[in-house]
């Protein structure tokens, strides 16, 4: 659906309403003018035909003379032409510029309309002589059009100006919202800083009040949940890292192979899982409360690099990772750079944990700034592969992880908008798992 | 090498301080930044492991301040800060590795021997032969034609020290330093002691005395 802005809409609607009014008002000018203009004529030509109607009664007294014209200096096309005629339908007297006939052969008193002349046939005084005069149509019309168009063509002129008014009046009244809408639009990618002040009218104002208390219970949300997670990260991995320590410690001083250093061992097994346990859940929860809100411009190589180098460190992982960048140095993202890395992290180790033995988990850069990373392990069956993002779903190979990897990768990929693809098996092979990242907007160079 | 340990959680520290001695190691473990920086002042150590969250600051002070100095120890980060934005600024900031808690103890001695072979100067090399003897730093052995010798974490730590340079001349003062750490008191002649516990091992003729001023290995007939 498409979207308008809302000056477009108030101009829009505006504008309208004004042309619309502008539109019914011309033609209602118009039809007035032209009647006034009609009736004001023919007042004009009734008096004239009146006029001159007495003036043949007392002049004129031989029926059956001769046809004359009354010559006249300077008659032009807009000038009143005239007839005298007589009981007989003869044109006894008339203006040069009338025709020879009579305008109207029906005596009727009143106006009537003849090619090229609106005719006004006076009542007469005696039934000896009829006077008729015409007014040229051509000049009627003209001056009907004339009034029409003073009337109506300011108006139809004055449009383009009242648009552009209306729209300069309408931006500059939306111009502090529009500030307002700036100053929004900046906020969420990292920024939860109020909005300052920026002399806005009253209605947006508590607006804007209300936007700043959000932001600000927001940004301290924010700031408990990171202080938590940093605090909770801190108080659990010590003493965990402590009691694994003391723990391996104590293992050293046992007997090999003895019943009692079995149990050590089996204790410091167990405060291992229990540290990634801590790590996975400490994550999962970071994950659903939204740690992906940052949209920070950082290089993913980097990311990836650390990554691979931490985790291809790690004996408890076994076969290695293999990265092919396939000549690309960077890729520019925008996101939350550690989100970013719990994503990741969750995705190799996931890989590392479910991938084969013999074979290195692949991690292959692709040419639109993807980054697929794919393990050796058998097909997974359908069932199982629908559901790998739901928290506590695992996969086929029997190797036990916390079943939250996927899911912790799938939902920071979701709020970061990142494409997750899972596939398996691999093209080309019976067997294997990949999933392949891609960032929107990524820039490779 | 000598190796210091900042660290404040009292359990760890002991257990690190302890795993990494085994390995030969001389190891100074302190709680604070301050305790630090004072141990610093006086000891030069060759690698330290850094935890973060400090009781009077954070770690990452102390590695800008130590990378601000023309000193080349090496530098792991030991913290539960596990972002990777805490990561990346670490490394940045100049620390050779970082390792996020709970870790291994095994895997730690590994990372700190991974780190230490990288700050070995190119002219150390690998293998060191003096005479019949073959000196491997990489997997920490002496070997003679081919046999591999049994050392003690000591007698190696004396090895390696004076196989850094085949011919300097090392001082009794700086073969304490690479033995001992600070809390430990050292016998008057405990250096002699471990040199003819080594002498017997490796060969009279291996590590020559130059007398009044220390020993170092023979490198008239080595490579």
């Amino acid at each position: 659906m498409k979207s308008w802005s809302l000056s477009t809409r108030i101009i829009s609607s505006v504008l309208m309403v004004v042309i619309l009014g502008l539109l019914i008002l011309s033609v209602a000018v118009g039809g007035f003018t032209r009647y006034e203009v009609t009736e004001r004529l023919d007042n004009s030509l009734q008096e004239v035909s009146e006029r001159l109607q007495t003036a043949v009664e007392t002049r004129l007294h031989d029926p059956g003379a001769a046809s004359s014209i009354a010559w006249l200096p300077e008659v032009g096309p807009r000038t009143l032409a005239y007839q005298i005629v007589d009981v007989t339908g003869h044109v006894v007297l008339r203006s040069q510029n009338a025709p020879q006939d009579a305008f109207e052969r029906a005596w009727r008193t009143g106006f009537a309309n003849v090619p090229h002349f609106r005719v006004y046939v006076a009542s007469p005084v005696a039934e000896k002589y009829r006077v008729l005069v015409g007014e040229p149509t051509f000049h009627r019309r003209e001056a009907v059009r004339r009034a029409m168009l003073i009337s109506v063509v300011p108006m139809l002129l004055f449009m383009p100006v009242i648009w552009w008014l209306v729209r300069l009046i309408v931006r500059r009244a939306l111009r502090p919202l529009d500030l307002l809408h700036d100053e929004m639009r900046a906020r969420g990618s990292g920024n939860l800083q109020p909005i300052p002040p920026l002399d806005l009218p009253d209605e947006l104002v508590s607006i804007q009040r209300s936007i700043n208390t959000l932001l600000a219970r927001l940004e301290a949300a924010l700031s408990t949940e990171r202080a938590f997670a940093a605090s909770a990260a801190h108080e659990l991995r010590n003493p965990l890292g402590a009691l694994l320590a003391q723990v391996q410690m104590l293992g050293r001083l046992m007997p090999a192979g003895s019943d009692t250093g079995r149990r050590v061992e089996l204790i410091a097994d167990r405060t291992r899982r229990l540290g990634r346990t801590v790590e996975k859940l400490l994550q999962f929860s970071r994950a659903s409360s939204g740690v992906a809100f940052r949209r920070d411009r950082f290089d993913l190589m980097t990311v990836v690099h650390v990554l691979v180098d931490d985790l291809g460190h790690n004996p408890c992982d076994g076969q290695g990772i293999v990265i092919a960048p396939d000549g690309i140095h960077h890729i520019f993202v925008h996101g939350d750079m550690d989100a970013t890395g719990i994503m990741l992290r969750n995705l190799l180790e996931n890989a590392l944990l479910h991938g084969g033995h013999h074979m290195p988990v692949r991690v292959a850069v692709l040419p639109d700034g993807g980054i697929d990373i794919t393990n050796d392990c058998p097909a997974l069956p359908p069932g199982i592969f629908q559901r790998l993002t739901s928290p506590f779903v695992r996969g086929g190979t029997g190797n036990h992880g916390s079943g939250l990897g996927l899911a912790i990768a799938s939902n920071i990929a979701t709020q970061m908008d990142v494409t997750l693809r899972l596939r398996s098996p691999l093209t080309g092979s019976a067997r294997g798992f990949g999933v392949c990242v891609t960032f929107p907007n990524s820039k490779v160079t | 090498m000598r190796i210091l340990i900042v660290e404040d959680e009292y359990d760890l520290g002991v257990a690190v301080q302890e795993r990494v001695g085994l390995d030969g190691h001389a190891v100074d473990w302190f709680t604070t930044l301050e305790d630090a920086r004072a141990a610093m002042a006086t000891v030069d150590y060759d690698f330290m492991l850094l935890d973060l969250g400090l009781p009077d600051g954070s770690g990452r002070d102390l590695l800008r301040e130590v990378r601000r100095t023309s000193s080349d120890i090496a530098i792991l980060i030991t913290t539960a800060e596990d972002q990777i934005s805490d990561r990346i600024a670490g490394l940045s900031e100049g620390a050779d590795d970082y390792i996020v808690k709970p870790y291994d103890l095994n895997e730690l001695v590994a990372r700190i021997a991974a780190v230490a072979r990288r700050y070995a100067s190119p002219r150390r090399h690998a293998h060191c032969r003096v005479g019949e003897i073959t000196i491997d730093r990489e997997n920490r052995s002496v070997s003679r034609d081919g046999e591999r010798l049994d050392l003690t974490a000591r007698e190696w730590s004396i090895m390696e020290l004076l196989s850094r340079s085949p011919g300097r001349i090392y001082s009794r003062q700086q073969i304490d330093t690479a033995l001992y750490a600070l809390d430990r008191d050292v016998d008057s002649n405990t250096v002699e002691v471990f040199i003819s516990r080594l002498r017997r091992k490796v060969g009279n003729t291996v590590i020559r005395t130059i007398r009044g001023r220390g020993y170092c290995l023979d490198a008239r007939d080595g490579a």
